[in-house]
């Protein structure tokens, strides 16, 4: 029985050092810090408006993006052209002003227009953008319309922090040239380790009781994560994986109208059964029976009957997800953010979608404008920005995809130090590519497990 | 960005908002000046001796009325034109035979003179001429009716004096008695510069030419105006340009819209100009046809952050705020003047202001540099319009076009504010910062006085929308055009200046002259047109609607019905019944072959040119000459059909009730020709599958329901009859068959609902009469149900679900689950309470009372709108007692008076609906749905302190001590936590797509939400939505376990 094969990691005895006969193998073991608090709401408090959140954004970004700015146009400016507020931009005068991008959508879905219309409006699109949308840039102090076509309107979205240099003119911006805040470099772990690989594992979108799942390739995955089954090296693999993070889209099928226990008990004994020997973080998705806007708070821990009581490698987490595995640090959602961002931009695949918010230093930009959150008034915990550590995150996922993406940045601004910035990795739906996303802490680098055909 | 600037600057800043000047200057001699007159007026002045036209000067150094047309050249140039030698003139019958000018003259200038010492001569000029007075055919040959004396006078108020002269009689001859005709006087009562203009051929918004060699440019020291030419000419050489081809397009016109922001310096309520500051004024500039506005600039009191797109200038007071905006308004030199409200409000307030603040040059907001802008108290009376009060100021060669009372004249509306209007045009909604915030943000930094200039600005740019969204400029000076009317004319006076003005028009032409009649206002009535009793039911067979097309205008045509043609009743007998017709209520009429009546005239006129207007429309490439060709169409039917009326309108300038009462009796008659010719020609006897019956007739329109046969069919037969039936009447009187309806709901007179067909493949699209008002004391509930449940019984086809969605509303309604923005009903608070003169009490008046005592910053003033809800009261309490602030409801969780909103909202209107439908419609108002009432726990309050609110079980309700859910429930657990999580989720994505959608809409990110516009459907829905999800919060807090 697997169960027995792979035990939990504090029973398991490390035989890769002996490297004797005995092929029985043991778990990898990694150290983990949970870094989530921000993303729990405990007040329920909703007296307040979503202008504290935007007004954070900028106060934590806005600096950042201030130094990007600097190295970007530091020798072609004066410290005077970087203006504090956009207020302060006078006609003619070249400068650079911060602010937050808004982006005047006429395709944008508006409540306004549902209630005023009595008909049912059209559904979802995939994309809402139009050759008609503008931009606008805006701080506290004021809001300019930016016109050059810099950044390019189709590429940008909403909340998006951002430098932008030009002149006023007609009371206008004309710009030429932008930038964002840049990604950040990864704080380096501790000196790889001898034991390498150390994996982490990601998989999303399991959707029990859902008519799409595959009831084989999860039974696969089972084994695959059990070291039940497969060939040596992929035991040997297995092995090797010290964490799985489950990325949301877990409980598809559980609904309120005709809710059905058998859902929860097949998610449940699955997940019960991998955490017995595998430490496992399962984030809630878009369609898990969580709360509906960000962060998503920990999945009921009564629809983990089972699994639950395995309290110390079990886990019910939030989305956004942010934790320490390993001395590396994780941070990333469940897609909602990134497939919203794709609705309201150009950007025709994910991991671009998620590079953007990588190098706008934030998870969820477009919230709250286009995709609902909660209204945070002393933070903005979606910023990946000095929060709590001060360190970068070493890996960025985002979750539910219709494939497989992953890309390692550059730090800064584009080309930046190349290969020395965070791996993006944009974990596909398991129902729709069956595939387990390892990322080996030591090296950042990425494997593929298939379970396809 | 942001000016302040020096005093020079100022020139530069606006430098490229002046008007392009000529290429060169004018040559008198060879050039012409064309150009589009958007405005005259009169003044009186010195004659000048070389521009009058032969005949001379009255006497040397006579005072005399001068014209002043105003208009804009195709390159966009001011003109400003002095019109000499027109002179105001009337007519009166000779009486007694006399025919002695001279001592008509030397009586009249004796009588007159008593009054008026200061003018030379009164009345320069009488002469006998021979016209036909409108009113009246008298056959009577001996009768001399056909003589008048033509009066000129001095001046255009001597007329009025003189006319009253006359009418008391006058001793041209011994014994001579006082007029016995009822119209002493003729065209005695018409504006100078219409008359001019009447005379001259000019219309209003007419394409004009000054031809070379015939005027004078004035010298930079003799202008008068601020325009870029000023000339004189003499009125004969003046050219009206007929408005075809290349005349048919408008000028470059400047629209400038404004809007001002004020607060209150002390104490409470709405600002007034007497005391309390302007802070902004915003203003648009847009040339007509231009997609975008030319300037957008906001003039603000203190310092003041970017404001997107457009000019922000700021000053330290408030003094040189006005001042810089009327040089401003100086240099733009704007043709048309709009905003909304912004003669009674805007204009009226920035000149009170000018003149506490003694900024001197302010009040002249005209073109004329010495007249100064005053205002005047008007109310203005109109039997369409009722009664309006009204600043009246004077912008002499700026035409004033609020498009509030464009759109209030023009369209039927729930609500006029400027929000309510944008949501239904623009389909998009305008924040609306209450006045008291206003302040605050003025008292703040120059970020919050930004919020105030985008807001204030949206107000300024809003009107410039919707006058080009609803073609405003198209439509109005095509009516201008059309009835002959100067444009100014068009918002201020009713409807009846443009019927006046046509007829004078054909009068000139064919000799007659209009009478001069007192205006009395008489309670005579007439008999309306026919209604056929209705039979009521719902009909899923197809219903031919048969139409008569312009039934009176075609009455009036087919019978001659007019002033000249009705023939006094003592002289019927002398004539021979062939030559007249007498109308089914016993008035006579003369025949076309005896004399052409002028008002069949006009109106074959009226609907040829419309006919051409629409054909050419149709065959119109040029969008910008299909929008001027609509506007002309509409403006052509609306004049047709507004002919009627004029006859009819007992307080008016000629009523003549036999037309009136004649044209509807024969509109009776003709309504029972066709429904006896259709029953007794569509009978199963006579080879047709069924026999038809006529259901319901209205006015010009029958209803048939030929059996049940297919919408083709039914169309076949409609054509077919109303083409049968047509040849049965005397042209042009024709009646057109023009759609089916099917299904149809015949509720009652005036009332019923069904689909359109014109084709048989598809309906074309719902068509609702008479069905729920738009009136504001019905609140949206009615409306919305009423919508939803027609279209479920017609589209749908489906009366079990239209039942079911009554039940529904019902049953929300009893369980509190209805939007709170879909109950409010608003009056306007006209009076205090405190007001002498009230009575009877209101409830919107008392619960204006009531929110004052809460807190009076924010209570409505008097003129403000109340907006209210009726909530549970105590047994017996009134209707006043139960009004509440739909506001302080959602705060304290009031509960609604579902009852009242069933027995005196929904009831009346559903039951209407169902009545054809079903036995009992009110049984859709009793039974099990009505059942289940939740009733919301108030938040404070007396009675609040007497509940406890002990812990309850989320499942079932049941006391509990500890926890969440009771033991029972606790083996639920998944699926009451999974329905709690439902609500939550609802919660949240409203409670976001809310406040976002209201972040974007203020325009503004880092700003908290400030709009308070109740005519939003967002606003209570926002408000509620904090307490549901803070509640629905609270549940999922109590069912989440610690980990």
């Amino acid at each position: 029985m697997g169960l027995d094969f792979l035990r939990k990691p504090q029973g398991a005895v490390d035989l890769h050092k002996s490297g004797g006969g005995n092929p029985s193998l043991s778990r990898t073991q990694l150290p983990y810090e949970n870094l989530s608090k921000r993303f729990l709401v405990s007040t329920g408090q909703y007296s307040q408006q979503y202008s504290s959140l935007y007004y954070v954004r900028l106060e934590l970004l806005g600096e950042a993006v201030l130094r990007a700015a600097r190295a970007k146009w530091g020798g072609q400016l004066s410290n005077a052209q970087f203006l504090e507020a956009l207020k302060k931009a006078k006609e003619g005068g070249e400068c650079v002003v911060i602010g937050t991008l808004y982006k005047s959508m006429t395709l944008k879905p508006s409540v306004l227009h549902e209630y005023m219309k009595h008909l049912a409006i059209e559904g979802p699109m995939d994309k809402y953008i139009s050759d008609s949308d503008t931009l606008y840039l805006e701080d506290q102090t004021a809001r300019v319309q930016l016109l050059g076509n810099t950044p390019p309107v189709g590429n940008v979205t909403t909340g998006l922090i951002v430098a932008v240099r030009g002149r006023m003119s007609d009371a206008c911006f004309h710009a030429t040239d932008y930038c964002l805040a840049g990604a950040t470099s990864p704080t380096p772990g501790p000196a790889p380790s001898p034991e390498a690989p150390r994996y982490v594992a990601f998989v999303s979108g399991l959707r029990f009781g859902d008519a799409s799942a595959n009831e084989v390739h999860l039974r696969l995955l089972h084994e695959y994560l059990l070291g039940s089954s497969g060939s040596a090296e992929q035991k040997e693999q297995a092995s090797r994986i010290g964490r799985l993070i489950v990325v949301g889209d877990t409980l598809a099928a559980v609904k309120t109208e005709g809710f059905d226990v058998k859902v929860v008990e097949q998610a449940d004994g699955w997940l019960g059964e991998v955490s017995a020997t595998l430490p496992v973080d399962v984030m809630p998705g878009a369609t898990d029976p969580c709360n509906a806007t960000l962060p998503q708070q920990p999945i009921h821990a009564a629809l983990f009957p089972h699994s639950r009581r395995q309290a110390d490698t079990f886990q019910s987490v939030t989305n956004p997800y942010d934790c320490r595995v390993g001395g590396v640090r994780i941070i990333g959602t469940s897609g909602q953010p990134v497939r919203d961002l794709m609705a309201f931009s150009s950007c025709t695949t994910p991991l671009d979608a998620l590079k953007l918010t990588v190098q706008a230093r934030c998870l969820a930009p477009t919230a709250p404008d286009t995709m609902g959150c909660y209204p945070f008034t002393k933070s903005d915990p979606f910023c990946m920005v000095n929060q709590d550590t001060g360190e970068g995150a070493s890996v960025i996922f985002s979750g539910g995809h219709d494939r497989v993406q992953y890309e390692r940045l550059g730090v800064g601004g584009e080309g930046g130090g190349e290969g020395q910035g965070p791996l993006c990795v944009c974990v596909p739906d398991f129902s729709v590519e069956p595939v387990v996303v390892l990322v080996d802490i030591d090296t950042l680098e990425v494997d593929l497990v298939e379970f396809g055909a | 960005m942001s000016k302040r600037m020096r005093s020079s600057d100022w020139d530069d800043e606006f430098e490229p908002l002046k008007r392009k000047d000529l290429d060169a200057p004018l040559d008198p001699n060879n050039d012409r000046i064309v150009f589009m007159q958007i405005d005259i007026d009169q003044y009186t002045g010195k004659a000048k001796r070389d521009m009058w036209p032969q005949g001379g000067i009255p006497a040397p150094d006579q005072e005399v009325p001068i014209l002043r047309m105003f208009g804009v050249t195709e390159g966009g140039q001011s003109v400003l034109a002095h019109i000499h030698g027109f002179m105001p003139y009337f007519y009166c019958q000779c009486p007694d035979k006399c025919r002695d000018s001279a001592k008509m003259r030397a009586k009249l200038e004796e009588r007159l003179r008593v009054n008026n010492r200061g003018i030379k001569q009164l009345v320069l000029h009488v002469e006998v001429v021979q016209k036909q007075s409108l009113m009246w055919y008298v056959p009577d040959s001996t009768a001399d009716t056909s003589h008048f004396f033509r009066i000129t006078v001095a001046q255009p108020r001597l007329v009025p004096p003189c006319r009253d002269i006359i009418e008391r009689g006058l001793e041209l001859q011994p014994g001579a008695r006082v007029p016995t005709t009822p119209y002493a006087t003729f065209e005695s009562n018409i504006a100078f510069p219409l008359r001019y203009m009447i005379d001259n051929g000019v219309t209003g918004g007419c394409w004009v030419e000054v031809p070379a060699g015939s005027y004078q440019v004035r010298s930079h020291a003799t202008t008068v105006g601020l325009c870029q030419i000023e000339v004189d000419l003499p009125y004969t050489d003046l050219v009206s340009l007929p408005t075809d081809g290349d005349y048919m397009k408008l000028a470059p016109l400047r629209v400038l819209s404004f809007d001002i922001e004020c607060v209150k310096l002390e104490g409470q309520g709405f600002p007034q100009a007497e005391e309390d500051p302007v802070i902004q004024i915003a203003t648009v500039v847009k040339i007509h046809g231009d997609e975008e506005p030319l300037w957008k600039a906001v003039f603000v009191l203190g310092t003041c952050a970017p404001v997107a797109g457009a000019h922000v200038y700021t000053f330290e007071t408030e003094y040189e705020l006005l001042q810089r905006w009327s040089d401003f308004l100086t240099i733009v030199d704007p043709d048309v003047l709009t905003g909304y409200n912004v003669i009674n409000f805007d204009l009226n307030y920035l000149i009170t202001r000018a003149g506490i603040l003694k900024v001197d040059k302010f009040a002249h907001i005209g073109r004329i540099q010495t007249a100064k802008s005053k205002i005047r108290d008007t109310v203005f009376q109109s039997r369409a319009y009722g009664i309006r009060e009204n600043k009246e100021i004077n912008t002499e060669g700026r035409v004033q076009f609020d498009v509030l009372h464009a759109i209030q004249r023009d369209h039927k509306l729930r609500s006029y504010s400027l929000n309510a209007v944008s949501a239904h045009f623009l389909n998009e909604q305008k924040e609306d910062v209450h006045y008291s915030m206003i302040g605050d943000l003025h008292r703040g930094n120059a970020e919050t006085r930004q919020r105030v200039a985008s807001y204030c600005l949206k107000d300024a740019t809003l009107p410039l929308r919707l006058m080009d969204h609803l073609l405003c400029m198209y439509n109005y000076v095509e009516m201008a055009r059309v009835t002959g009317t100067p444009l100014s004319y068009l918002l201020t006076r009713g409807q009846q200046i443009k019927v006046v003005s046509q007829l004078y028009r054909t009068c000139l032409k064919l000799g007659y002259i209009f009478p001069y009649a007192k205006q009395e206002s008489s309670e005579e009535k007439f008999e309306g047109a026919t209604v056929l009793e209705p039979e009521k039911d719902f009909y899923g067979e197809p219903i031919a609607t048969l139409d008569f097309a312009s039934l009176y205008p075609s009455i009036m045509m087919a019978y001659n019905l007019c002033y000249c043609t009705l023939i006094p009743p003592q002289y019927v007998s002398q004539m021979n019944p062939d030559e007249y017709t007498k109308t089914p209520i016993g008035h006579c009429f003369v025949k076309k072959d005896n004399r052409q009546g002028v008002l069949p005239l006009v109106l074959t006129e009226l609907l040829a040119a419309r006919k051409r207007a629409k054909k050419d429309m149709n065959a119109a490439q040029d969008p910008l000459t299909k929008m001027v060709l609509n506007g002309r169409q509409l403006a052509l039917k609306i004049s047709a059909n507004s002919v009627y009326g004029f006859t009819g309108a007992t307080v008016g300038q000629l009523a003549c009730l036999e037309i009136s009462s004649s044209v509807t009796a024969f509109g009776r008659q003709m309504i029972d020709q066709t429904k006896e010719h259709v029953e007794r020609r569509y009978k199963v006897a006579a080879g047709y599958p069924h026999d038809a019956k006529v259901i319901y007739g209205d006015t010009d329109s029958v209803m048939v329901n030929f059996g049940e046969i297919s919408v083709e069919e039914a169309m076949k037969y409609g054509l077919e009859a109303s083409q049968e039936i047509s040849k049965t009447f005397p042209p042009p009187i024709r009646l057109e068959f023009e759609k089916v309806y099917c299904p149809f709901l015949l509720m009652n007179k005036k009332r019923y609902a069904g689909l359109i067909w014109t084709k048989p493949e598809k309906y074309d699209k719902m068509d609702c009469k008479g069905i729920e008002t738009v009136r504001r004391d019905w609140c949206e509930l009615v409306q919305k149900t009423v919508d939803d449940v027609l279209n479920l019984i017609l589209v749908e086809r489906s009366v079990p679900q239209a039942k079911e969605c009554v039940k529904r509303v019902v049953a929300d309604l009893l369980q509190n689950k209805v939007d709170m923005s879909l109950l409010v009903i608003s009056k306007s608070l006209a009076k205090s309470a405190n007001a002498e003169d009230y009575k009877a009490k209101q409830p919107h008046v008392e619960l204006a009372e009531r929110m004052r005592a809460r807190d009076p910053t924010s209570a409505p003033a008097v003129g403000d709108r109340v907006a209210f809800v009726y909530i549970k009261g105590h047994k017996d309490a009134r209707a006043y007692e139960k009004a509440e602030d739909p506001l302080y409801v959602l705060e304290q969780n009031l509960a609604i008076d579902a009852q009242y909103y069933l027995e005196h909202q929904l009831k009346q209107p559903i039951i209407r609906i169902f009545e054809p439908l079903m036995e009992r419609p009110e049984s859709l108002f009793a039974g099990n749905h009505t059942l289940k009432v939740s009733v919301p726990m108030p938040a404070g309050g007396a009675m609040a302190k007497f509940v406890q609110r002990s812990l309850t079980c989320l499942g079932c309700r049941a006391p509990i001590k500890e926890g969440a859910l009771c033991k029972n429930c606790k083996k639920k657990e998944i699926e009451i936590y999974l329905k709690k999580l439902d609500t939550f989720r609802d919660r949240e994505l409203e409670f976001n797509k809310l406040w976002s959608e209201c972040q974007r809409c203020q325009g503004s990110l880092h700003q908290d939400v400030i709009c308070t516009s109740r005519d939003c459907p967002i606003f209570y829905r926002r408000e509620r939505v904090k307490r549901d999800i803070a509640q629905a919060a609270e549940a999922m807090q109590r069912l989440k376990i610690d980990w």
